[in-house]
């Protein structure tokens, strides 16, 4: 196996959980669309309100102990079902530490997670180009083709909200 | 929609509402296909949408104290934003609604909300059978971010739980 430590994070990894994210959104070439702050993800990640937890992988200590995987979840709700589900919004390992199994352990724990919870479900979106889609296919994962993803937001929300 | 008002009103629904508004989950449910809806009762929606702590939000379309659909949603988060997302799970307008405004006046009441609570942005899936469903969601601003959407569940998720995977004997992740 990996090797890496899989523990939940907490308020003093929010630095470490913004630099991930920044990782992720390099590699999805989205870097410029980062806007979140180290005082966002503490609010919303560790605040009287949470918004979201964050399963993150860590190097064994004779490594250097650093994080190079994160898995960033929170719940949703199937109202036909009448119960919780799982969404994995962000997941993303390092590329030098890529193929020692880390991502593979990161999404295990998280069908854990889901499962101690009574969630049946664990859903994701994944960018149409992006190759990490073959693994999610090897996992299990079923791509949901009846369904597009769409947004609304900016300008076209605003106008939304004032009937224009 | 015409200069003129329309026939119903658009409303946060309340615990009074948990009758109705299982019965509109009940219709959409039914209308995507789904065999089992009966465990979707007025007391399970009570306990959903209006327990102590929410799985969901949800608005009401009425006329008079007609319901005539409805939208459920609740609040996710953008990392890269840094902000709270609203994620439609379900907008359906019962058959007598139709063809009203119903829709858009729902997601307006949406829209008007994610404003009230400081939101930017409102996501939702919409069914890749319906040229007519994705019509109305761009015409209303929507636009597709170029994703696809993945789901685990049931037995396939326990498996993975346990470190199994399937497809290619031999393959790594």
């Amino acid at each position: 196996m990996s090797g890496c430590t899989l523990r939940l994070a907490e308020e003093r990894d929010a630095p470490t959980i913004l630099r991930l994210v920044r990782e992720l959104a390099a590699y999805e070439e989205l870097l410029h669309a980062v806007q979140a702050t180290e005082a966002d993800i503490r609010r919303d990640g560790f605040g009287p309100q949470r918004r979201f937890e964050c399963l993150l992988a860590e190097l064994p200590e004779s490594e250097g102990g650093e994080a190079v995987g994160f898995a960033l979840f929170f719940h949703n709700y199937s109202t036909f079902r009448g119960r919780p589900g799982l969404y994995l919004e962000d997941y993303f390992v390092a590329p030098p530490a890529r193929g020692r199994g880390i991502g593979r352990a990161l999404m295990a724990r998280l069908a854990a997670i889901a499962l101690e919870r009574g969630c049946s479900r664990l859903d994701l979106a994944v960018l149409d180009w992006n190759p990490t889609r073959e693994l999610y296919r090897h996992l299990g994962f079923e791509h949901q083709q009846a369904w597009l993803p769409y947004r609304l937001e900016g300008e076209g929300l605003k106008r939304l909200a004032e009937g224009g | 929609m015409s200069g003129s008002e329309p026939a119903f009103r658009v409303r946060a629904a309340t615990p009074a509402d948990a009758a109705s508004l299982a019965a509109m989950i009940r219709g959409l449910a039914r209308y995507e296909g789904k065999a089992r809806v009966e465990h979707i009762t007025a007391e399970a929606v009570a306990d959903w949408a209006f327990g102590p702590e929410p799985a969901f939000h949800a608005l009401l379309a009425e006329a008079a104290s007609e319901p005539l659909g409805y939208l459920a949603w609740y609040p996710i988060f953008s990392p890269f934003k840094g902000a709270r997302v609203m994620l439609v799970e379900n907008l359906w307008v019962e058959p007598p609604g139709r063809g009203r405004g119903v829709g858009r006046a729902l997601l307006q009441g949406l829209a008007q909300e994610a404003g009230c609570r400081g939101i930017a942005r409102i996501e939702l899936n919409v069914r890749s059978d319906s040229a007519e469903a994705q019509r109305f969601y761009a015409g209303l601003g929507f636009v597709r971010p170029g994703e696809e959407v993945r789901r685990i569940e049931d037995a396939a998720l326990e498996r993975l739980a346990r470190g199994e995977t399937v497809g290619r004997a031999g393959v790594t992740a």
